[in-house]
């Protein structure tokens, strides 16, 4: 008889409840990890990806219902266990390293407590407590938290988002589990940091064994880190194999369209440069940003982080896209205010079509708020949820025109035909939309007032691929046909390279370096930039088992003092 | 005011008891039985909680139902004859101009501050009372007219002169108004005599405590042997103490009597006196032997200027169903404007008929033809009335409200207003705003009728030169006089004479229609013996003693 | 700190400046005033020439904006005048009048959130869903009970039927069970809507999953991550919820026969006591403050982020 693989998960049917009816979400998927191994599953949102994930931990929301299939571990199959028996093996069999670290660890208790309470749950009775600390100690020293004494007395939001990560790695292998499902553990962190936590991640299977399910939409990530991938598009598998061989010869459509639309991995050439860059040919510059300095001189109000911007400076020509990219704390959106009006530097000065933004008034002030417009990641979460669409798009225009309710409604129609909406998704309301098409509402809503310029605030960050490279490519239409000026602010290096004309790469408030796109790809000057391209997903293939990389060395720190 | 009226749906909801038994609700209740054991501690449920306590404004019942126990009057009025008998005063005699009245006062009798109640206190409470005293805010008392100074003979013979005839004082002397407090009380402000502890009285109870707004205790005086002479019951109290708790709620107050939490409640609705009595307990309903409950005019307000409008609507009315409506017996049908028992009475029931066909024919005859909605028009006009509810008489707005339905018979409206205490207070004032009001005053003299009418007392007509700056024209001259004539007649059968002529007078001119005679309701429990009533209704526990029960 | 304190001082100033000058002005745009309400009254049987000659004595018919300074200055020198009606300085009868509120209103508050918290987790912890929707529709029922219903049926049933608990001269903590439930049962429900809200709304966050993958019990998770994190939202509206505490009381109290604040605000409404409404107002006014202040110094202890702001920044 041979060893049953370690989860087996065997024509697997789930669906939930949706007022009264039953929606299948997971159609039969089977696939199998073996002790110690790495699988990817991939796919997009909706594809059932999650839902899978969660069932082998026994944390399908309430309306979810398993209908059909086993999930076996270690040739047991838990799918029916009720809640009571799952408590046991929750955290001691299986651990979960969840999605988005901001907002996995309870905001209102420590660190050290958060740690401890795995132990503790699981601990014997009468267990001291000075031993569960000591341990606690133990295992954020582990994943690369230094000062953890200190760190275990502190609140998550004293930490960054990458140390959080690293207190959730903490948590799930503080018992050392034969599995850890990884949902989307670093979709929410700078390029940079999700690096060294896929590294950590490596190094702790092959320090203790355990197995991952490695749930991403990154086909990047996966093709990297995972041995095996399991590609799946509305609950259903589209092929699966050892990473390298499906990677190399994708047979499915879907999964040879998805590597497509990976801009890391995909083959195509860089953007067409439209116009030269040094300014001194051509047209007008847009936006010109002059030795501009910001220091957050109240310290009771301001956010946690207060990033200072030190002599930035660069020009956007007219018609190009720039992109400002840096990571979390680099002082993007400090940036994006003063260039926008809504905060005034302690230095320097803001040039848009000329004029000192600073120095706008009255009129000029009005005119100039709709010539630029923003459009954020999340577009809706400012606006009242129960607002339909058609309001929403209207509603700039109430602010600065009295325009007749029916010539509002045709030019939004008009907007809507430009970002290739149809015109029946006027009456609905946001959260009736998928996350592409809410991105060209927010996309829409910023166009109604004829802008000359669009800063797009990580605007397809959160964004699946396929939708990713639909809004990229909608928004290269839009800049062709209007003419548009865009200020594309990222942290994603690969989605930079294939919009932007020019790029700053932007640290701790201080201009890296900046240049023609292609330049900085290829002949990066510094080493910072060097880090960040190297930290691109997919760039080179996935290692099996890798060589240990531990102790975690001093650059790992770096995000937590900023 | 209190609440109450917002609540008054919940009162049904008390009916939860079921018995049967029946008691008299004769007007004047003193139960005996057996020999009276002295001790225990009464709890008394008032509804509301008293105002200011100088001893003239208690005529609002929450603060005679406390100055009663703790004041003694100079004369008696006995509530069965109505004769004025001695109490702090052994004797008296009266000039036959009834302007000089002397009084002998009682020896050994003090305040409960230990000073003496002597004639110069007794001065100095009636200078006050019939003067007022305006560095104090201290105002003159309503049943004192004409007063002029006081004589201190000797220590215990005091004389007081009047500018005019004023028949009216004795009895004045005897009512809780008129209540006698040491020197002390009156030299305070009047700002401050809601204190009850600041009362210092030489009654048979005293106030150890007041807690503003929630209950007073009283205690016996030991020393007391002052009572009045004609008492059976003689010397201190019988009872320890009282506590008078507030408790607003008509529901609950009734309920804890029933449920062994209080002796006495005062303020029982008729509909709930049934509930009461059968379980055995006791209503006693003592008439405020005054001015009846009745419905006024103002006829300054040229809708009700016209004495045939007025008349139609006297006819319109029919009391005895408001009677039997919302009331019980112990509130007896009006037969004039003053209480069947009131000294001076003269039936004026054949003029107080119920008759719609007069009345339509009375209104047509003035020139008011029922017009298409039903109401009656004059001129353009349509003959819409409003009046304010009183909230101290008992279920006012329900009794305002009936009105208008048997008013509206012969096309005429009545809009009842509730409005806050503002607004009604300054409304009541213009007789363009209020034509009609509710109306009835306590006091077991004809002095009452007088200071109901007078345009320099309550002016309840609102004559010109009155209360109101806003009255146009109307003045009655001959009422006028008659009024004071009550005021001033010296010949005690000339005065009621008088009074009984003011009774037809009113009548006739329907300035006034009396609808009930209003009784104050108590219930108490049946082991409660000796509970009395002075002339007006306000509770004694002097005599007071708890059966074994 | 000490700025945001004199902020916090300054703004209350203002608070209670506007409590005092709103209720000054209102007492005097509204008919009548509190003379004539008292000496007009039939019980007093007063004469007009008498009646004119009081309201020269209180002086109440001198200009609006002499009053005015005459009031706002007795009232800073501590001298906050008599009631009229009720013949008492008004310091006495707020003396006499505040603690037993006070107690009222604080144990009421105190057992509202308790019955709310019962709630809140019976909601989320019954083991059927038929039992939890039974619960969740007990706040719903709650709130549409009249608090002066609840009194009068707690009196029937605790006192008159059952005789448990004496109504009528009913000393300290048995005199107090019947009243704080009717005042507590209205306001929990709102309370514990918000708060079942709440915990509905954390349940769904990723930190609970996150709880209980580390295989916590669903009671664990729910005391331990989800109530403390849903506490914020259920404190601010126990800061809005003043109003109705003071309005259940004035109910409470007068159904219980109670003395408080509320009966005393009733009547001096009633009879236009303009010394007792402005010390009212301006007592309310402090209390609304005090809540909200102490509302707002609860946040930081009960979610941190907000308190060590400044260790952060430094």
């Amino acid at each position: 008889m041979t060893v049953p693989p370690l989860l087996d998960i065997d024509n697997l049917v789930i669906s939930y409840d949706d007022h009264g009816r039953r929606r299948a979400v997971v159609h039969g998927v089977t696939f199998a990890i073996k002790a110690g191994e790495v699988v990817a599953v991939v796919g997009e949102s909706g594809s059932g990806k999650t839902t899978t994930a969660q069932s082998i931990i026994g944390l399908l929301p309430e309306n979810g219902r398993i209908d059909g299939g086993a999930i076996r571990l270690n040739g047991t199959d838990i799918s029916g266990w009720p809640q009571r028996r799952f408590d046991g093996l929750r955290g001691v069999g299986i651990s979960l390293v969840p999605q988005d670290p901001g907002v996995s660890l309870n905001p209102v208790r420590t660190i050290g407590s958060q740690v401890g309470e795995i132990l503790k749950i699981h601990a014997a009775r009468g267990t001291p407590r000075r031993a569960i600390h000591s341990r606690v100690i133990e295992l954020l020293d582990r994943v690369g938290l230094n000062h953890p004494e200190m760190r275990a007395g502190q609140y998550p939001h004293e930490l960054s988002g990458g140390m959080k990560q690293r207190v959730l790695i903490a948590i799930a292998i503080a018992l050392r589990p034969q599995l850890i499902i990884a949902d989307e553990p670093t979709s929410a962190l700078d390029v940079t940091v999700q690096k060294r936590i896929l590294d950590l991640i490596d190094d702790l299977r092959a320090e203790y064994g355990t197995a991952v399910l490695l749930v991403t939409h990154d086909l990047g990530i996966a093709a990297e880190r995972a041995d095996r991938v399991v590609i799946v598009k509305d609950g259903r598998i589209e092929e699966q194999g050892p990473a390298a061989e499906l990677l190399a010869h994708p047979r499915s459509d879907y999964a040879i369209q998805l590597l497509s639309n990976v801009p890391s991995l995909a083959r195509s050439t860089p953007r067409q440069t439209i116009t030269p860059i040094d300014g001194t040919v051509g047209g007008q510059d847009a936006v010109v940003v002059e030795g501009l300095t910001h220091v957050f001189a109240g310290r009771h109000l301001a956010g946690p982080r207060s990033p200072v911007i030190d002599s930035l400076s660069f020009r956007i020509p007219t018609g190009t896209t720039h992109a400002l990219v840096g990571e979390s704390g680099s002082g993007k959106t400090t940036t994006i205010r003063a260039i926008v009006g809504l905060l005034k530097p302690t230095g320097g000065r803001v040039l848009v079509d000329g004029h000192d933004v600073a120095t706008l008034r009255g009129e000029a002030l009005r005119r100039f708020r709709r010539t630029i417009q923003l459009v954020y990641q999340n577009p809706f979460s400012s606006l009242d949820p129960r607002q339909s669409i058609g309001r929403m798009i209207e509603e700039p225009l109430l602010n600065f025109e009295p325009v007749a309710r029916e010539e509002r409604a045709r030019r939004a129609e008009t907007i809507l035909e430009r970002v290739h909406l149809p015109r029946t998704i006027l009456d609905r309301r946001p959260r009736a939309l998928s996350g592409g098409q809410r991105q060209r509402v927010a996309i829409a809503r910023a166009l109604i007032l004829d802008p000359r310029i669009l800063i797009l605030d990580e605007a397809v960050s959160a964004l699946d691929v396929t939708a990713q490279a639909q809004i990229l490519a909608l928004l290269d239409e839009l800049q062709r046909d209007l003419d548009l000026t865009y200020l594309f602010v990222s942290h994603d290096l690969a989605v930079v390279r294939q919009i932007s004309d020019t790029v700053s790469v932007l640290r701790h408030g201080v201009l890296m370096e900046s240049g023609p796109t292609e330049t900085i790809f290829t002949h990066p000057t510094s080493d910072y930039t060097r880090d960040l391209i190297d930290a691109i997903p997919g760039r080179r293939p996935a290692s099996p088992i890798s060589s240990n990389r531990y102790p975690t060395p001093q650059i790992l720190q770096e995000a937590s003092f900023s | 005011m209190p609440p109450r009226n917002h609540f008054r749906p919940v009162r049904t909801s008390m009916a939860l008891f079921g018995a049967l038994a029946i008691l008299t609700g004769a007007s004047m209740a003193r139960v005996e039985a057996g020999t009276p054991v002295p001790g225990g501690t009464l709890i008394y449920l008032e509804q509301q909680a008293h105002t200011n306590l100088y001893p003239p404004a208690g005529g609002f019942y929450p603060n005679g139902g406390v100055l009663n126990q703790i004041t003694d009057k100079l004369t008696y009025q006995n509530p069965k004859t109505l004769k004025i008998e001695p109490w702090i005063a052994e004797s008296w005699t009266v000039n036959p101009n009834k302007t000089e009245y002397t009084f002998k006062i009682r020896k050994g009798v003090t305040f409960s501050d230990g000073t003496p109640l002597d004639a110069p206190a007794v001065a100095k409470n009636f200078d006050t009372y019939g003067l007022g005293n305006k560095d104090l805010h201290l105002p003159v008392s309503e049943v004192i007219n004409n007063y002029d100074h006081s004589e201190v003979v000797d220590p215990t013979t005091v004389k007081f002169y009047f500018k005019k005839p004023s028949p009216g004082f004795l009895q004045g002397t005897s009512v809780i108004g008129s209540g006698l407090v040491s020197p002390a009380t009156l030299s305070r402000k009047f700002d401050e005599l809601g204190d009850a502890t600041a009362i210092i009285g030489s009654g048979p109870f005293v106030v150890t405590k007041a807690v503003l707004g929630k209950e007073i205790t009283f205690a016996a005086r030991k020393d007391y042997a002052w009572g009045p002479a004609n008492l059976d019951h003689q010397g201190p109290a019988l009872l320890d103490g009282i506590k008078l708790i507030i408790t607003p709620e008509d529901g609950v107050r009734i309920g804890a009597l029933l449920a062994g939490q209080a002796d006495v409640i005062r303020q029982v609705q008729a509909y709930d006196e049934k509930q009461v009595e059968d379980q055995k307990y006791l209503v006693f309903a003592p008439s405020t032997r005054g001015v009846n409950n009745s419905v006024v005019f103002r006829p300054d307000n040229p809708l009700v200027g016209d004495l045939r409008v007025r008349q139609a609507l006297l006819h319109a009315t029919n009391a005895p169903e408001i009677v039997q409506t919302l009331y019980s017996p112990n509130y007896p049908q009006a037969t004039s404007i003053i209480a069947a028992t009131a000294a001076g009475y003269v039936n004026q029931a054949a003029k107080l008929t119920f008759d719609l066909d007069q009345a339509k024919a009375l209104l047509d005859a003035a020139g008011w033809q029922p017009g298409a909605d039903g109401l009656r028009w004059k001129d353009g006009k349509a003959l819409i009335l409003t009046a304010y509810e009183s909230q101290p008489q008992p279920q006012n707005k329900a009794m305002l409200q009936l009105i208008a339905q048997q008013w509206s018979k012969v096309g005429v409206k009545l809009n009842v207003l509730a409005g806050d205490s503002g607004s009604r207070a300054a409304d009541d004032l213009d007789p363009l705003k209020t034509p009609v009001s509710p109306a009835m005053v306590g006091r077991a003299d004809p002095d009452v009728i007088k200071s109901q009418y007078y345009p320099a007392n309550r002016d309840i007509l609102r004559q010109k030169g009155g209360q109101s700056q806003k009255v146009q024209t109307f003045v009655d001259d001959k009422l006028n006089r008659l009024l004071e004539g009550i005021a001033s007649e010296t010949d005690e059968a000339k005065r009621l004479a008088i009074a009984g002529e003011v009774q037809a007078y009113v009548i006739d001119q329907a300035y006034a229609i009396p609808i009930f005679e209003e009784p104050q309701a108590f219930a108490a429990a049946p082991y409660v013996k000796g509970l009395a009533f002075e002339a007006v209704g306000r509770p004694s526990f002097y005599g007071v003693w708890l059966a074994r029960h | 700190m000490t700025r945001y304190l004199i902020e916090r001082i300054g703004q209350a100033v203002i608070v209670l400046w506007a409590a005092f000058t709103v209720t000054f002005i209102l007492l005097h745009v509204l008919p009548g005033d509190a003379i004539l309400i008292k000496f007009q009254n039939p019980d007093l049987g007063l004469g007009p020439q008498q009646i004119a000659e009081i309201r020269a004595s209180y002086g109440v018919d001198r200009p609006l904006w002499l009053q005015y300074g005459h009031a706002i200055g007795s009232f800073l020198s501590g001298d906050f005048g008599y009631s009229i009606q009720a013949g008492v300085p008004v310091s006495e009868s707020i003396r006499a009048n505040l603690p037993p509120t006070l107690w009222l209103t604080g144990l009421g508050s105190l057992l509202a959130a308790v019955i709310a918290m019962i709630i809140a987790f019976a909601a989320s912890l019954s083991p059927f869903a038929w039992l939890r929707a039974l619960v969740r529709s007990a706040p719903a029922l709650f709130v549409s009970i009249p608090t002066f219903w609840l009194g009068i049926a707690l009196i029937q049933i605790f006192s008159f039927r059952l005789r448990l608990l004496p109504v009528i001269g009913a000393e300290g903590w048995r005199g107090l069970i019947l009243p704080v439930t009717t005042l507590a049962i209205p306001i929990s429900a709102p309370l514990a809507q918000i708060l079942v809200r709440a915990i509905d709304d954390v349940a769904t966050r990723p930190f609970v999953a996150v709880a209980r993958a580390k295989g916590a019990t669903h009671a664990w998770v729910l005391w331990r991550h989800v109530f403390r994190n849903a506490l914020p939202p259920a404190l601010t509206v126990a800061g809005v919820l003043f109003g109705e505490l003071l309005g259940g009381a004035l109910i409470t109290e007068t159904v219980f026969g109670l003395n408080g604040i509320g009966r005393l605000t009733q009547d001096a409404v009633n009879n236009q006591d303009a010394a007792v409404l402005q010390a009212v107002a301006v007592l309310s006014a402090v209390g609304f403050v005090v809540v909200n202040l102490g509302v707002d110094l609860l946040h930081p202890l009960l979610d941190p982020r907000l308190a060590r702001k400044e260790r952060v920044l430094s």
